[in-house]
Formats: structure tokens, sequence, C-alpha cells
């Protein structure tokens, strides 16, 4: 047999109108559908949570490549563990050498939403290890360093002292709390931490990064939260503050900054060898995350 | 195959048994048959180095833990046998560098240039027999020769290669109270480098070569750097070397000898493991896979396998073919490695089960296909048959 041949309609005009008539027709058939099912799962509702429990969308997340350290418990003691014994944290905070201004406005940023931090103007004369070393010898916890380029906050690099590890950061999507709609402003409680999907043994390694650098007991009163959600290897720093509305609903009002932070580098030590590095070509398989 | 590596994070010894091909990241792939975990003592006080000796005719593991202890284990049940309580002065940084067994003797060496000596045959009395002498520090390397007995090598950052003798031929280093130590060869820095700077010093490896050559009073050896060098020496020819390579720009932190005298393969602070060509100073092949950097590295030749095994920073193990550079394991520990040393390369008993399963079902299966073939034929050509008259019958038509 021959193909199926298309009729072509040689007038345009003529051609869109038809093209708008079957669209309309089948866009009505599609509302009808979906009205009488919503008619019958109103009536029913066991219906509708068999349908949403057939109809499970395909995700890059439930795609995931097999990953054995997911859900693991971790093993043994790491660097962090000194800090868990109860330490409160204390961190220092400066920038790169010949830092823009964009720089410290993030660092001004920053000490707003990390408690017990003090911010040092970086001098050339002293590299990352030398700086190490004094705040070691000063009773510092952590050390955070921003780094700028070219006007832009483009990356972050926090160590734990005194003996590691370092991580570093790109920062990308940095938007300021006060070019938020509707943002509060901050007071000066310590908040409460929220790690999303922290899953594999270096997932918990970025998270107890995270958890160490502020201190253990929330002040509840503030009300404040910050989140650090992990999706697809991309962490998405936010702050808000929460109100009980009434018994049920609970309204967010969002602080800021917001900031989206990806893994680069975990390296033992204080920059001595690499634990972990991005390459390019983990970016091949869509499905495989990190952490 | 059985693995032995120290764990970082535990502080404890595993062992690892896996058939090959084993892959704990793939679902599909074998995966490991047992993991243990022995003696964890937690990080502070993690095994450095390890070593497997004999000490009465027993096999033995001796370990070098972080706070200067040596540690001595039963190799069958991982049972303590002894302890050396011989903690590092806490106000100095220092860990170990290496733990080596020379004509039956146990040397242990730390960064600060400490040297302990140990009898390995008085482990199993109450009181162990060892001393302890200092040597010029930083060490990042010692060695000893494999066949002249008290003779040693030693380098680190700014302090040259020196090859040492702490007593001499057919004495044992128990003979006399006090060591003294003897410098028989002192390395010198190459010369200036274009800019007529002075060349940093960083010897992170010391192997000694083409020993039929050695004599009482010339050795030949090889040395890596810190700094991606790779030097030759030839102590006939004067005290600095008669080649020196750059063949990494990153530090060359681990290295291993192979079957080849002019190849070794060497692990950076990055994640490159590669074979190098001393001679010609070039990279022939990487050995892919590691995310983190190599912190133990060793090698396996035998007639009929060259294997390397290496743990990193990213908790794996993985082992490789070095003359195919395929990986043939990878096992997820769970913790970082400080030190591996392959156990067997032989069959696990449950990879033998399974072989001998397949070669059973492969017979049998065999003998039912020809059966079933021979049942078949007919069947083929009566199809044939009727074909053929369906042709016919339409060229009538």
């Amino acid at each position: 047999m021959a193909p199926e041949e298309r009729i072509k309609i040689k007038n345009k005009d003529k051609r869109q109108k038809l093209f708008q008539r079957i669209k309309q027709e089948k866009n009505k058939a599609r509302h009808k559908l979906r009205a009488e099912r919503a008619k019958e799962e109103r009536a029913n509702p066991e219906l509708k949570q068999e349908r949403l429990a057939n109809n499970v969308p395909e995700t890059i997340e439930s795609k995931r490549v097999y990953d054995e350290t997911v859900g693991q418990e971790r093993e043994g003691e790491d660097d962090f563990d000194s800090y868990f014994d109860g330490r409160e944290p204390k961190i220092l905070l400066t920038t790169n050498a010949n830092a823009r201004k964009a720089a410290y406005e993030f660092a001004d940023m920053l000490m707003d939403a990390l408690p017990n931090v003090t911010f040092v103007k970086r001098k050339r004369e002293y590299s990352m290890k030398d700086i190490s070393g004094y705040c070691t010898n000063r009773g510092f916890t952590d050390l955070i360093v921003i780094n700028e380029d070219k006007k832009n906050v483009n990356g972050i690099t926090f160590i734990h002292l005194p003996e590691g590890p370092t991580f570093y950061f790109s920062i990308t999507s940095l938007v300021n709390g006060k070019k938020i709609q509707g943002h509060g402003t901050a007071t000066d409680h310590i908040p409460e931490l929220v790690l999303n999907n922290f899953s594999t043994r270096l997932g918990q390694t970025v998270g107890r990064l995270f958890q160490s650098l502020f201190p253990q007991k929330p002040e509840f009163e503030g009300r404040n939260v910050v989140t650090l959600h992990n999706q697809r290897d991309f962490i998405f720093f936010r702050r808000h503050r929460y109100v009980f509305r009434n018994e049920e609903k609970v309204g967010l009002q969002e602080l800021g900054p917001q900031f989206t932070l990806k893994l680069r580098r975990v390296q033992k030590g204080i920059k001595n060898e690499i634990e972990w590095e991005h390459r390019p070509d983990m970016d091949r398989d869509k499905r495989k995350f990190y952490l | 195959m059985k693995v032995l590596a120290a764990a970082d994070d535990t502080g404890s010894l595993k062992e690892i048994t896996f058939p090959k091909g084993t892959d704990t990241s793939s679902q599909k792939a074998p995966q490991p048959e047992k993991i243990e975990t022995y003696n964890n003592e937690g990080l502070k006080n993690r095994v450095q180095r390890f070593l497997i000796t004999s000490a009465n005719e027993n096999e033995v593991i001796a370990t070098a833990r972080a706070n200067g202890n040596i540690v001595f284990y039963n190799s069958e049940n991982y049972e303590l046998i002894n302890t050396i309580l011989n903690p590092f002065d806490s106000s100095i940084k220092d860990q170990f560098v290496s733990l080596i067994n020379a004509s039956g003797y146990l040397y242990a060496v730390s960064e600060q240039g400490r040297v302990t000596i140990i009898d390995p045959d008085t482990i199993f009395e109450d009181k162990i027999n060892y001393k302890n002498l200092t040597i010029k520090a930083p060490i990042s390397t010692f060695v000893s020769h494999p066949t002249q007995e008290g003779l040693f090598a030693f380098g680190g950052k700014e302090n040259d290669v020196k090859l040492i003798k702490f007593f001499k031929d057919g004495e044992t280093p128990f003979d006399k109270k006090e060591l003294k130590v003897e410098t028989v060869f002192q390395g010198k820095n190459v010369k200036n480098d274009k800019l007529d700077l002075r060349v940093p010093i960083w010897i992170t490896n010391i192997s000694f070569i083409k020993l039929e050559e050695h004599t009482e009073s010339s050795w030949k050896f090889i040395t890596t750097t810190g700094h991606g060098q790779v030097r030759k020496y030839d102590t006939s020819h004067g005290r600095k070397p008669v080649l020196d390579k750059k063949i990494s720009d990153k530090p060359l932190v681990r290295v291993v000898t192979t079957s080849k005298e002019d190849e070794i393969i060497c692990a950076d602070t990055h994640v490159t493991t590669a074979l190098f060509n001393v001679e010609k100073g070039n990279l022939i092949a990487k050995f892919k896979g590691n995310v983190g950097a190599v912190e133990a590295l060793s090698s396996h030749i035998t007639e009929d396998s060259e294997l390397l095994v290496t743990g990193a920073l990213d908790r794996y193990i993985r082992i490789f073919d070095i003359r195919s550079r395929e990986q043939v394991a990878k096992i997820y520990i769970g913790s970082k490695i400080s030190a591996v040393w392959l156990l067997s390369d032989e069959e696990t008993e449950g990879e033998i089960k399974i072989r001998t399963d397949a070669e059973k079902t492969k017979k049998k299966s065999r003998k039912q296909i020809e059966q079933e073939d021979e049942g078949n034929e007919d069947e083929v050509w009566d199809e044939l048959d009727k074909i053929e008259k369906k042709s016919t019958k339409k060229r009538r038509v």
C-alpha cells in the first residue's frame, strides 16, 4: 500500500483556521475529561489516590545511578568530631587579596547570616595556609574565604580548623536579601539549620561542614531558619522566618540572601591532597550525583 | 582475592575477600564476599603503616599507629600479641613514614627522624627488644638495601638522599649499646635552573635498581621528588644524579616499581596514578578511576600476573592489572585508606563454587543442545519438502 499522504491546504489562512479549530476541539475534550474525572474523584476520593499512585512521573532523581554510599551510616570519626563535643564555632571571614565591592557586600551578608563571625580585611602577604595557622592559634574553628572575580562573587572556601578539610564551592545566583520582595529584617538570634538531601558519604561530609558552622543550640524565639537544600548537586542557601498562623498553617518570610553553591573540590588538611574534585566529565551522565 | 587495608576513620584493619571483577558501584557486578574489621582504635590511633612479617616462624602483622606505638597482631585472627609503647613527642607533629623489614629486624621510621629498631623474635615475650635512635629530619622515605645488610637510604624535604650504615656486615643492631650512624653516600643537589635559582630538595621515594652491578662502595638507585622529578644516581659517578627528569607538575608521593627496571608507577597528590618511563621521562599509561588522591599503593608481581592495589581518599580500594591497565576490582570500604596489601590473588571459595557450577551446567546444556538438534533436523527437512511442493504448484499455475 502506498503511504498515507497528508492533505496539504495551500491557503495559509484556511490552514491556520483549521489548525485552530482542531486545537480548540482537543482542548475542550481535555477540559471535559478533567472536569468529569474531578467530579468522580470528589465523589470517590479513592480513585484519585489510585490514579496518583499509578501515575508517578519519572524524574532525574528517581532515575539516579546507583551509589552504594547512599543511606549508609558514617563509619568511625572525622575531623569535625571535635566540634560535636559542644565547642562553640568561631569563624574568621575574609576575602581574596585585592577584592572589590561585591566581595565586601557578600561578606556583609554572611556576617549577618552566620553567628560568631569576625571579618578581617585580606592582606596580600599572607597565604591561606598562613592565615589558618594564625586562626588556629587564636581559637577559631573555621576560616571562610570569599573569592571575587571581575566584580562578581564566584567562589567560597571553607577551611575547618585546625586540621582541615578544605572545601571549595562555586557560587551562582547570588541575590541580596533586600532585593527579595516581601523580605524581612533578620535578627541576631542563632538560627535553626535544615540540611536536605545530603545522602552520599561525600554529602555527609559536606553536611557536617555546614553543621559545624552553626552553634548546636538554636534560639527558637528568633524563629529563624537557615536551609541548605541539595538538589542534583546544587546546594541552595535560603533563610526564612516562620510564624505559626494557626494550628495548621505556617507562614514563611524570606530574609535572604539567596545563593547557590556547587561543590568543586574537597582537600585533606589545609589545601593538601585532593579528596574529591569536580571534573567536567562528571556532568556527562545527568543521572549521576555525588552529594 | 584477599586484601588487607588500614582504615583511617575507625583506626582499624580491614580484611576484604572478593572475587575478580568486583565492583561495589554496580549492582550487576559481583560484590565482595566479606569485609571484616579488626582492632578499632579510632582516628587518633589510626594505622599509618603495616607490614606482614615473620616472628619466631609465626606470621604476624606489625602496625605503626599514629600515636607512635607499634602494635603486633596475629595474622590469622588479628588478635593482639604485643605493643611497644613508644609515643611521639607531643610538642612536635610527627607521623610514621616507613615500616620495613631488613635482614630479620623491623625498622619503624618517623617523619621527625626517630628510628625504632625491633627484634621481631622477642615480640611474644613480655619485654620486646627494641632501641631508638635519631637521624636527620625531616624524613619522607626510609628504605633498606635489598641485598646488602645494614645499608639504608633516606631523604626528605630539604634533606637530600643519604646512604647510611648502622652497623657493619655480620653484626646485628643489638650487638652494641649505642649505634653509630655512618654516612657512606650523601647526594648533592642538581645544578641551578636556567634562572640560576637553587632547585628545592624534597626526596619522596628511593628504590635501588640494577642490584647485580652493586658493589661494596657503589650503588645505583632512583629517587622521586615532591616537585615531580625522577632522578637516577650512580654513586661511582659522583654525588649528583646522572639523570634528572621532570615527569609531573604535582608531588609524586607514592611510588612502586614494576617488573621492568626503567618503569615506575607514581601516584601524586591529585588523582593521577600513572606508569612512567624513567629513562625517557615520559608518561606511558594512566590507571584511571580514582576520584581522590591515592594514599596507599602496592604492586604484586608474580610470573603470571602483575597487580596494582590502590587505596585512596575517596574510600575505595581499586585493583588494576598493570599489563592491561584495566580495573580488576573496585571496593567501597567506608573509610579513608592509608595502607594496603594484597594477601592473596587466588580465587575465593565463592568464585570456585560459581565456576564449578557453571562448568557442570555447560556440559549438560551442550548434550541437551545436541539431542535437540537431532530431533529438529527431521522437522527442518519436512518443512523444506512443503516449501518445494508449494513452489512447484505455483509454477504450474
